[in-house]
């Protein structure tokens, strides 16, 4: 299989058109049909800066079907193994940051050996290079796998009544996603550059401005120093979602947004939580999760929360390594071996449910005072103690979308953003359906998912804006040059 | 966020108000919204609406409080309301009424209700020239020539004046409407076009002010009934001559009024008459460049009691600036479609008057009063040799490739078959074009070359049904009454012209025996900047919730 870039055309008669401009003969290396034909690097650098016609470049994806059944296999092979076998996944899955993991993290290296054996060869564990030891070092897993079963808990005894010096909630992650979804996709139209002082240029800002509908922002083109879309650059960048390249300068967006977007708001603002929490917190989410959970509009006792951790899974912190002196905490060749016992708790993990305590009152999770937490309403709403009523999103012929308060997910509102831009952000925010957008859609996706983005939340979608949508499509995709496209060598 | 589904207002802090026109109090919310806010837009499902300075002014001099209008929108609204917006709610409506113009005799005064308010006025310097001496703290004495131009000065720069100095009446002229047309056939008017009439008239400030209702749903009936209404002489400003003469058509069958009382000055004819129709025209017409407008005399020439300005959204400078000083006579302004290029609504509210009647058009195509219109833009490729021409042109030249494209003869060919028995406009811009596919197929054409007495002619027999299809170019964009007209093709038009499309459409909107159904066909060069131009062209309309279907010609 090589990678190749293909060009091709709404009708054939379009050959004789560019024929007409270029010598296209002498970079065409194989015709596939009479519609799509395979063009030589040499198209990109001599005929497409001549074409007096607009070409469409496009990215080949992977198609769905192919993830899914990648997907229907491995669920396959994950029941197949021994239950011991699966404990050691499912330990590595939730340990594991952009699907990588340390085999001292996740298991026992001396005692899962097979386990870990058994993974490696169901393909569902890749062994990265450079491990010191046997099964220690640093290992891949299956992005395709199915999540882990969750633990559950149950915090019922924590519950308590708010105590009066609970603070007020400050902002939590969920108007920060949408920011950085909007930021995001903004940054995909504009693709804005940084200056050496790595401030980004002030023009550039402005048109970010633009496409956000923030018009204050374009006056003073400070996006570093803008309260909102500041923190959503931070935000931007503490998710490791863009980079500078190293000529051009250009703030580029790169893989994974989406990934952490997806789904609804929770499941987005939980994926966040995980990216931007230290690793070795992510273990504390889950039963934080339910303590808020099961509080519901009450507080959390932190000392009762902690005796009932304790009691129900201390085991998801660490592996549990058994040696000859008795059960003890993972630790690196050298290291001192502590005794995983009551004192361990103490130092150890009850020390890293504090941080993590920490860390989410730091992201607006939740509200702490001596001895008790609560949660924001954010943080109430990761914790699904409560459904928000949804709005619907409005669509009007006139090419405009309003999108009121919490109708939409982060994602939605990515996807959204990148196909319309931003008039107003208000009590509803308005966006218009925009050529420009839908053809910088089409780089990377098809006109039935942009349809099926306006579908999600509308009732109803004019008649005249599929049709409007349909007809700029069709007059983009007159001539595209696909790049990627995987054909047998 | 506290949220109530079934209210239909989210006020925006922008003083936008988005009207949900599906949940079951749009109706209550939308007449409530028509007393302080102005429609912007209405698309389907949701209506925009914009609470300005000026439209809080006319609710306040229509007697409306702010407490009651922050009431209705609390009310009404699905999420809580922006603090801005309240409070510049009460600025806003505080204003009007604080600054009067009051009748003192022969003068007129300008008088506030604290010395700092007038002294504030008094400091403004556009308005220092206008201003006459102080009688005492809150009192200063204007002359009446520049009432107008005061209220015009001072609204601009945020001060209305609250004009209670009256109207002049007019000489009294004996008037009614006649309850049957000259044919026999019995008519009244509409509930849309009463309301129209008592907006107009009522209010304190009553007798000035424009009704804003869609092409087809009776503008000059409305015109008329507030004519008689007031029983005086009145002075009718019209767009053109054939406008003119519709004008006068219409006040003979629908009143008790005679020839000899309706009198048409124009270059022809100048008659003097207790109902005078003019144009715009002949108002402006300088005999030298730099000369004054030789029939501005016309508006003292009588004792007028009422003055029309139809299609007022055409009236130009020259007329704004002289309806400076006829602010002591009773206005009317009358239009479809109250968008200016030029950005002047502010002096037609403060030169003519408020809005005072403003109607969405389809809601009068829901309610059946204007013919059901379905807008189809057929999409027609150009010829290979003409795409060649095309992509090699200046931007200039692909215009015009693009909105000449032969292929459209074709076109124009299968929708007169398509809606043969039908009475057929063909609209165009070019009129090379025009009269070429006018000869093609073999149809009538009038253009700003063809005299007027062959138009009426040419009008006569397409209403009488003699005629079947008519080439119009531009001249065709204004009040022509052709009410049998079901089909409009539209085979070039002037770049985006909103004002245009909607203008056009309305040549068939008139309401239609039967299945009361329009057709609207724009052709459009696909792939081409004529197609751009086509989607700025259709937004007025498409914010009036006319939708636009999509042919794609083979």
């Amino acid at each position: 299989m090589r990678s190749v870039a293909v060009l091709s055309v709404a009708s054939p008669e379009i050959w004789t058109e560019l024929e007409a401009q270029v010598d296209l003969a002498a970079h065409i290396e194989s015709v596939l049909d009479p519609w799509r034909r395979v063009v030589r690097h040499s198209f990109n650098t001599e005929v497409l800066p001549k074409l007096q016609q607009q070409v469409l470049i496009r990215y080949a994806r992977r198609d769905r079907a192919s993830e899914e059944e990648s997907r229907a296999g491995l669920e396959a092979k994950v029941s197949a193994l021994s239950r011991t076998a699966q404990r050691v996944l499912h330990q590595a899955q939730r340990h594991a940051i952009n699907h990588e993991v340390f085999g001292v993290h996740a298991w026992d290296p001396q005692h899962d050996g097979p386990d870990v054996r058994a993974l490696l060869s169901a393909e569902l564990l890749f062994a990265l290079p450079g491990e010191a030891a046997p099964y220690s070092g640093r290992y891949a897993l299956n992005p395709d796998l199915p999540p882990p079963p969750e633990v559950t808990y149950d915090f019922t005894e924590a519950a308590m009544d708010e105590t009066s010096d609970l603070p007020d909630g400050t902002r939590g992650p969920g108007q920060l996603l949408h920011d950085i979804a909007s930021l995001a996709a903004a940054v995909l139209h504009v693709s804005p550059q940084k200056t050496h002082q790595h401030t980004l240029n002030k023009g550039d800002a402005k048109k970010l401005a633009h496409r956000l509908g923030a018009p204050q922002l374009a006056l003073t083109a400070d996006l570093e120093g803008d309260a909102r879309w500041g923190r959503a650059l931070r935000g931007l960048e503490a998710l490791g979602v863009v980079s500078t390249g190293p000529l051009s300068r250009r703030l580029e967006l790169d893989l994974g947004l989406e990934t952490t977007l997806t789904g609804d708001t929770v499941e987005a603002m939980d994926r966040f939580l995980h990216r931007v929490l230290d690793r070795d917190l992510h273990v504390v989410l889950p039963a934080l999760r339910q303590a808020l959970h099961d509080a519901g509009e009450g507080a959390v006792d932190e000392m009762i929360f902690l005796e009932e951790l304790y009691e129900q899974h201390r085991d998801v912190f660490f592996p549990v390594w058994q040696r000859s002196m008795g059960r003890i905490y993972p630790a690196a060749e050298g290291e001192r071996v502590r005794a995983y016992d009551e004192d361990g708790w103490e130092r150890v993990e009850r020390r890293m449910v504090q941080r993590a305590l920490s860390r989410a009152e730091l992201l607006g999770l939740i509200r702490r005072a001596d001895g008790v937490f609560a949660g924001t309403s954010d943080g109430r709403r990761w914790a699904r103690c409560h459904a928000l009523r949804r709005a619907p999103v409005w669509v009007t012929s006139d090419l405009e979308l309003m999108v009121p308060p919490h109708s939409i997910t982060p994602w939605e509102r990515f996807q959204i953003e990148r196909l319309c831009r931003c008039l107003g952000r208000d009590t509803v925010d308005r966006y218009r359906l925009e050529r420009e957008g839908l053809v910088q859609w089409l780089s990377t996706h098809e006109l039935p998912e942009a349809l099926d983005v306006l579908n999600r939340r509308a009732p109803a979608v004019p008649l005249n804006v599929v049709e409007t949508l349909t007809a700029w499509a069709t007059s983009a995709q007159r001539i595209v040059l696909t790049r990627g496209v995987v054909v047998p060598s | 966020m506290q949220y109530t589904p079934d209210n239909p207002f989210i006020v925006q802090s922008d003083h936008t108000i988005l009207v949900e026109t599906q949940g079951p109090r749009f109706e209550e919310g939308r007449d409530a919204l028509r007393t302080f806010a102005e429609l912007v837009k209405s698309p389907e499902y949701v209506h925009t609406w914009r609470i300005t300075a000026l439209s809080l002014w006319n609710a306040a001099a229509a007697g409306q409080t702010p407490d009651e209008v922050v009431d209705t929108l609390t009310r009404l609204a699905k999420y809580p309301i922006p603090d801005n917006v309240i409070a510049s709610v009460r600025d806003k409506m505080g204003r009007y009424g604080r600054i009067r113009l009051v009748r003192d005799g022969e003068w007129l005064l300008l008088e506030s209700e604290t010395p700092e308010d007038l002294d504030e006025v008094r400091h403004l310097k556009p308005a220092q020239d206008l201003l006459g001496h102080v009688v005492d703290s809150t009192h200063l004495r204007i002359n009446p020539r520049q009432r107008g131009e005061l209220k015009q000065v001072l609204t601009s720069v945020g001060h209305p004046v609250q004009d209670l100095a009256g109207y002049d009446d007019g000489d009294s002229w004996e008037m009614h409407l006649s309850s049957e047309l000259p044919s026999g056939a019995p008519w009244g008017l509409r509930d849309y076009q009463l309301a129209a009439v008592d907006a107009f008239h009522g209010g304190p400030q009553g007798g000035s002010g424009v009704v804003v209702l869609p092409c087809g749903a009776g503008k000059t009936l409305v015109g008329i009934a507030s004519m008689v209404g007031l029983g005086m002489r009145t002075l009718i400003l019209t767009s053109g001559l054939s406008a003119l003469r519709q004008w006068k058509r219409e006040v003979l069958a629908r009143t008790t009024l005679t020839e000899d009382d309706v009198g048409e000055y124009s270059a022809d004819v100048k008659e003097l008459r207790a109902v005078t129709l003019t144009t715009y025209q002949l108002l402006t017409w300088r005999p030298e460049k730099n000369a004054p407008p030789a029939h501005f005399r016309l508006f003292y020439e009588a004792n007028w009691g009422l003055v029309i300005y139809d299609e007022v959204h055409l009236l130009p400078a020259p007329i704004f600036r002289e309806s400076a000083y006829l602010q002591a006579r009773r206005r009317l302004g009358l239009t479809a479609t109250l968008v200016r290029e030029d950005g002047r609504e502010t002096d037609v509210f403060a030169l003519v008057g408020p809005k005072r009647f403003d109607l969405p058009w389809k809601r009068l195509e829901q309610q059946g009063w204007i013919a059901e219109a379905r807008c189809i833009e057929v999409r027609v490729a150009l010829s290979p040799q003409d795409r060649a021409r095309y992509i090699t042109a200046s931007a200039t030249d692909q215009n015009r490739i693009a909105t000449k494209n032969a292929r459209k003869g074709a076109l124009v060919e299968q929708l007169l078959e398509r809606h043969e028995g039908e009475s057929i406009l063909v609209l165009g811009t070019y009129i090379d074009q025009l009269e070429f596919v006018a000869r093609r197929y073999k149809m009538a054409v009038v253009t700003g070359k063809t005299p007027n007495k062959e138009r009426d002619e040419l009008f006569a027999r397409f209403r009488s049904g003699d005629l079947k299809v008519l080439a119009l170019s531009r001249v065709g964009n204004f009040a022509i009454d052709l009410p049998n007209a079901s089909v409009a093709i539209q085979i070039s038009g002037t770049f985006g012209s909103r004002q245009e499309e909607a203008q056009r459409l309305g040549r068939v909107l008139r309401k239609k025996e039967g299945s009361n159904q329009a057709h609207f066909y724009s052709l459009v060069t696909s792939d081409s900047r004529e197609q751009v131009f086509a989607e700025r062209r259709q937004l007025f309309l498409t914010e009036q919730g006319y939708p636009y279907s999509i042919e794609v010609a083979p």
